[in-house]
């Protein structure tokens, strides 16, 4: 008998659709009926072995189209394998139906053996206290998140406490390659672990401004250079004499000083002296936060105390602020106008480039402009600056350099553009500013009202504590271990410019390979592109692309019971184009749209006939280079240095350690409620339920997928409940959340997003 | 050592009547290369009085190097060429063409044979995917058409042009290419116009139409080509001499089927009319579509659309022959071990079937110091 039992048949009204069936083990029995027509009403009986009076029975009143009509679960003993169960479904309406039943019972031994749906969310780039540390502050101590007393210190020493973030959206898009999370996970100098998070986050966002000044210093006179500081860093000034003549006389000895002021000081902040016979003068100074709060131009003097005139090539280095900019594209009907938004939150240039892309060759306009633009500040209704640009201009520029003043009124800032032509035009558009360094972001968390998905999955359902990136690196590596157990060695995502001018093709074997191997049912569920289209087995063979479907046939199939035995569920990528909103959850953006694909999958689950056979595993592929305070097993002790005791076996010694702890939960009727794990987990335990759950050799055998997977701990230990439970509603609508609209900000050149579409489509 | 494998090529093409297909291939070494085509009929209605011609082209040749016109009642259509070194110096796809001379549709099922220094290999896409996807892709590319006649061939006013990351990629920001002034015969409307002693004769008109960003095109499995149905606003083309004629175009769609061998074709559908002193005098539906859809046909040459396609299967289907990224302890990427080259399409099923071949990239020799 092939599994599972499957009859279909059409029914007259009082007609009995009979299904018999015998479970192979012991445990729960799902039967389902679902019909592809307007349903009549139906009547659904399972009679267990010798036994003509139901064990369960169910009714339905006429359903729509495509509706799930009628399931039951039924607990089957040891002592009722020995003969066939019966089903039977009786068509009790007045109009005829065509339906199917379909018959679910363990097949293999212990708790897996219950599921029979296995269905993973992948996620992007979050880690578990910045998503779920919230749950240890609001009482629940089980859960080992946040205390509220962790800190990491920013470059000048200064704590930068854990706290709510105050918008469901992240300003950048932090360092999570191997290096930046070695760096995070570094001690500080009292040797607590975790403490590099800041630090890693503002060497990211601060590279140094540099100011080039050429001086030509007749002997004993002086040259100064004045900038601005916008951060606590490293002010580094060198002066190169690059002529000295080959008789250099000096009366002091020295070739040249260089000393530095602060805003508005005659005292020097530092100074240093160069003797003669050398040709380079250089200072460094530590700036710290009270010094960049003073405001104002700082100054540096370069002197040339030789009596000969000397050519100093002077370079200043420092972090001036952080740059930010905004590019889209515009389409602006005739004699229309839209609105560009931006927020500068530090003194600096700004310039708005807006270029016409299409429609230039046949314009025509009253006004024989082409557009106009107007820049105005928060509140203000007269422009600041505006331009007009004829009819056939290739761009309109606005430069200002936003001053202390612009800044004393906060939000946001505007730009009209206006078509002045008799036809749709389309501007591209840049905005270029300079923001505040949102140093303290690293360290924010949300709360029950921004992730309130996961505030009603920890509450019903169970959420591990330790599960961890397979490698303490970014997405590429880690999303191979979930599909393949390894990454080939890979360490990192591949550059943007690597993937289209040498488009990767991967060649580890995929759980999917394996899956068809064994004759398994799966499909891969996307929002915008599948990830494994980077394998080549994969891509070059219509068998496996068959099975990668949009993500709303998901839906569709779970809501008849119709969905295979492993569904791979990629969210719609970031970055990866398309004009599809993105729900992945990768910072910077807005995290209520991956909640709501949390929401819209459990929901899907949940109403579904095979509820009681599902297990849905939610998890990110990796941390994203936000805070957490659990160091991972086989972390080095120092940056660079080799994994240590504890760390997972793996075919690649080097890569015997984790990544950091990253949010996941178990979803099943299996699970208790509000349920925690303390087991060590990571992507390759995804690989260890699937293989151990559906391939399986009658010798008890499972085909290895390398050492770590062999070696991970499955989810079967996790569904310890002797009997389905019946699903909480779906959590309610989206609470009053804090969200703030996400700036419309160029996709990031190396994001992961960016970089697979590179890889597929070659732009 | 590379094998040199003799390559059979075998494809089936529905040709229109009194039309012609073309089918690209790519031989990589001197030798034989040989076409077959056999046709689905023998003797049929004709108006030309010859069954169908086969002719063989050299890459970017418009002569032919070998022909053969097929007699009525031919049972198959062959010709040969023995191809040089000097051939193989130009890059490029050879190709050959079947041209249907009856007045029903013909199918021929086609073998070329050739001396390919690498076996085909095959890769197969579902179609249900690629069709998903093209959405995307079509949306991300920025797609543009502009139309605009000109006189001379010289004056280029026409454009399809994409997205700045795709321009990096192709390495053009757009595609140029002319299109005729539409010329009216005046003769035509001559009991419609009291001063037609003083027009020239034919009438000429510039026209314009500019498209949004296109829309997401069908693929279709008969074809193995890509569908696009553009949409253009009403407009009015202005007769480009001094009088009070002009056309005025209600509606114009254009029908683009663009084969995955870089065919490219047009139909469309209008409705317009020559107005007089803003009276309608003769509907100019036929001439409006004649024009714009000859036009549009013609835009881009089959070579470049066949290397624009290349590209995009050589990328989504992983076909160069290239190592893993970033061993570990390796550093950075390998080079390729091979590029790809199409050598043909076709449709299996729900499946898009690519014939490739794969050629290996010289082993370069670093001296160590």
């Amino acid at each position: 008998m092939s599994y599972p039992v499957i009859s279909s048949g059409a029914l007259a009204p009082n007609a009995v659709l009979t299904v018999r069936f015998r479970p192979a083990l012991a445990g729960w029995v799902n039967v389902n009926v679902t019909g592809g027509a307007p349903l009549p009403p139906l009547r659904l009986d399972v009679m267990k072995p010798g036994s003509t009076a139901a064990a369960v029975s169910r009714t339905s009143a006429q359903m729509p189209a495509g509706a799930q009509a009628l399931f039951v679960d039924v607990a089957a003993s040891t002592t009722e394998l020995a003969a066939d169960w019966t089903a039977t479904v009786t068509n009790t309406g007045t109009a005829p139906a065509t339906v199917t039943a379909t018959v679910r019972y363990p097949t293999t031994p212990g708790p897996l053996g219950e599921i029979d749906h296995v269905v993973v969310l992948m996620m992007e780039n979050r880690s578990f206290d910045h998503m779920l540390g919230f749950l240890s502050l609001a009482g629940n101590s089980a859960v080992d998140g946040l205390k509220g007393n962790e800190s990491n210190q920013d470059v000048a020493g200064t704590p930068i406490p854990v706290h709510h973030l105050g918008t469901t959206t992240i300003g950048h898009d932090p360092g999570h390659g191997w290096t930046d999370v070695d760096e995070q996970l570094s001690k500080d100098a009292s040797g607590r672990p975790n403490a590099g998070f800041v630090k890693n986050y503002i060497r990211q966002l601060t590279s140094p401004t540099t100011l080039d000044r050429p001086m030509v210093l007749a002997g004993g006179t002086s040259s100064s250079v004045a900038f601005r500081l916008g951060f606590p860093c490293t002010i580094t000034v060198t002066a190169f004499a690059a002529n000295i003549p080959s008789n250099l006389h000096s009366a002091s000895g020295q070739l040249g000083t260089i000393v530095l002021f602060r805003p508005g000081q005659t005292t020097a902040a530092a100074q240093s002296s160069t003797p003669l016979g050398s040709a380079l003068l250089k200072l460094t100074y530590d700036a710290t936060p009270a010094d960049v709060a003073s405001g104002g131009m700082w100054t540096c003097t370069v002197t040339n105390a030789s009596d000969a005139t000397v050519a100093f090539d002077t370079t200043v280095s420092y972090v001036a602020s952080l740059a930010a900019s905004q590019s889209g594209q515009l389409t602006i009907a005739a004699e229309d106008t839209a609105t560009l938004t931006f927020a500068p939150t530090a003194v600096g240039p700004l310039t708005i480039v807006v270029t016409p892309v299409h429609g230039g060759t046949t314009l025509r306009s009253e006004l024989n402009l082409l557009a106009r633009i107007e820049l105005r500040r928060p509140g203000v209704a007269k422009p600041i600056a505006t331009q007009n640009a004829p009819l056939h201009a290739t761009e309109l520029v606005i430069n200002h350099t936003v001053t202390a003043a612009d800044l004393a009124a906060p939000g946001n800032w505007t730009c009209a553009v206006s078509n002045e032509t008799l036809s749709s035009v389309t501007f591209s558009t840049r905005v270029s500013f300079s923001t505040a360094i949102p140093a303290a972001d690293i360290m924010g968390y949300y709360n029950a009202n921004d992730v309130w998905q996961y505030a009603f999955l920890a509450k019903n359902f169970l959420l591990f504590n330790r599960w961890f990136a397979s490698l303490p690196t970014d997405t590429w590596p880690n999303r191979l271990y979930s599909l393949t157990g390894g990454s080939g060695g890979l360490t990192t995502t591949p550059s943007g410019s690597d993937v289209t001018s040498n488009p990767p093709g991967y060649t580890l074997t995929t759980i999917f390979e394996v899956l068809q191997a064994h004759g398994v049912d799966w499909n891969i569920f996307f929002g915008n592109i599948p990830f494994a289209l980077i394998f080549r087995h994969l891509a070059q063979d219509a068998s496996y692309t068959s099975r990668m479907r949009p993500f709303a046939e998901l839906v569709s199939r779970a809501a008849v019971g119709a969905l295979p035995k492993v569904s791979w569920i990629d969210p719609s990528f970031s970055d990866a184009k398309y004009d599809a909103l993105p729900n992945d959850d990768h910072p910077p953006i807005d995290v209520e749209p991956g909640q709501r694909l949390v929401h819209d999958i459990y929901a899907a689950l949940a109403s579904g006939p095979a509820w009681s056979k599902t297990l849905l595993v939610c998890v990110y592929d990796e941390h994203g280079g936000l805070y957490d305070h659990v160091t991972p097993p086989g972390s080095p002790t120092a940056p660079g240095g080799p994994p240590t005791p504890g760390g997972p076996a793996d075919d690649q010694p080097t890569l015997q350690r984790y990544g950091v702890r990253i949010p996941a939960f178990a979803v099943s009727a299996w699970v208790p409620p509000g349920s925690v794990t303390n087991g060590t987990y990571d992507h390759t335990s995804l690989l260890a339920t699937i293989l151990r759950r559906f391939c399986k050799a009658a010798d008890g055998s499972v085909p290895s997928m390398g050492k770590r997977t062999d070696a991970a701990a499955d989810l079967g230990s996790l569904l310890t409940l002797t009997a389905p439970r019946t699903p909480p509603p779906p959590a309610p609508s989206a609470p009053a959340t804090a969200t703030a609209a996400v700036a419309a900000t160029a996709a990031s050149p190396t994001s992961f997003g960016t970089v697979l579409h590179k890889s597929l489509f070659g732009f | 050592m590379a094998d040199y494998a003799r390559v059979e090529m075998q494809q089936t093409t529905t040709v229109q009547s009194e039309d012609s297909g073309v089918i690209a291939f790519r031989p990589d070494n001197p030798g034989l290369i040989s076409v077959v085509a056999v046709p689905d009929k023998t003797k049929t209605q004709t108006e030309e009085n010859f069954l169908a011609q086969l002719d063989l082209f050299k890459p970017g040749s418009a002569k032919a190097v070998a022909s053969y016109k097929a007699p009525m009642g031919s049972a198959h259509l062959g010709v040969s060429y023995t191809a040089t070194a000097a051939d193989m110096a130009v890059a490029g796809n050879w190709t050959c063409r079947l041209t249907n001379g009856t007045l029903v549709p013909l199918t021929f099922s086609t073998t070329i044979a050739y001396i390919s220094t690498y076996p085909l290999q095959t890769a197969s896409f579902d179609i249900a995917l690629l069709q998903t996807l093209l959405t995307q892709i079509v949306s991300d590319a920025q797609l543009r058409l502009h139309l605009q006649s000109s006189a001379s061939k010289d004056d280029v006013r026409s454009r399809i042009s994409w997205s700045p990351s795709v321009a990096t990629m192709l390495g053009a920001s757009a595609h140029d290419f002319h299109l005729d002034d539409i010329n009216y015969d005046t003769n035509e409307i001559s009991s419609l116009l009291p001063d037609l002693d003083i027009l020239p004769n034919p009438l000429v008109f510039e026209y314009a139409f500019e498209t949004g960003v296109l829309a997401a095109p069908t693929f279709d499995r008969a074809q193995v080509a890509f569908v696009m149905t553009l949409p253009f606003g009403p407009t009015v083309i202005q007769c480009a001499d001094p009088t009070t004629l002009e056309i005025d175009v209600a509606s114009l769609q254009v029908t683009v089927t663009v084969g995955l061998d870089g065919r490219l074709s047009a139909t469309c559908q209008a409705k317009a009319e020559a107005n007089y002193h803003g009276v309608g005098v003769k509907d100019l539906s036929g001439a409006i579509q004649d024009a714009v859809a000859s036009a549009a046909g013609g835009g881009i040459p089959p070579a470049v659309l066949f290397q624009y396609f290349e590209r995009f299967f050589v990328s989504l289907m992983r076909l160069n022959d290239t190592p893993p990224p970033s061993r570990f302890g390796l550093g950075s990427q390998q080079p390729f071990h091979g590029q790809a080259h199409v050598a043909s399409y076709s449709v299996s099923g729900d499946a898009l079937v690519v014939s490739f071949y794969t050629v290996p990239q010289p082993v370069v020799v670093v001296a160590h110091q």
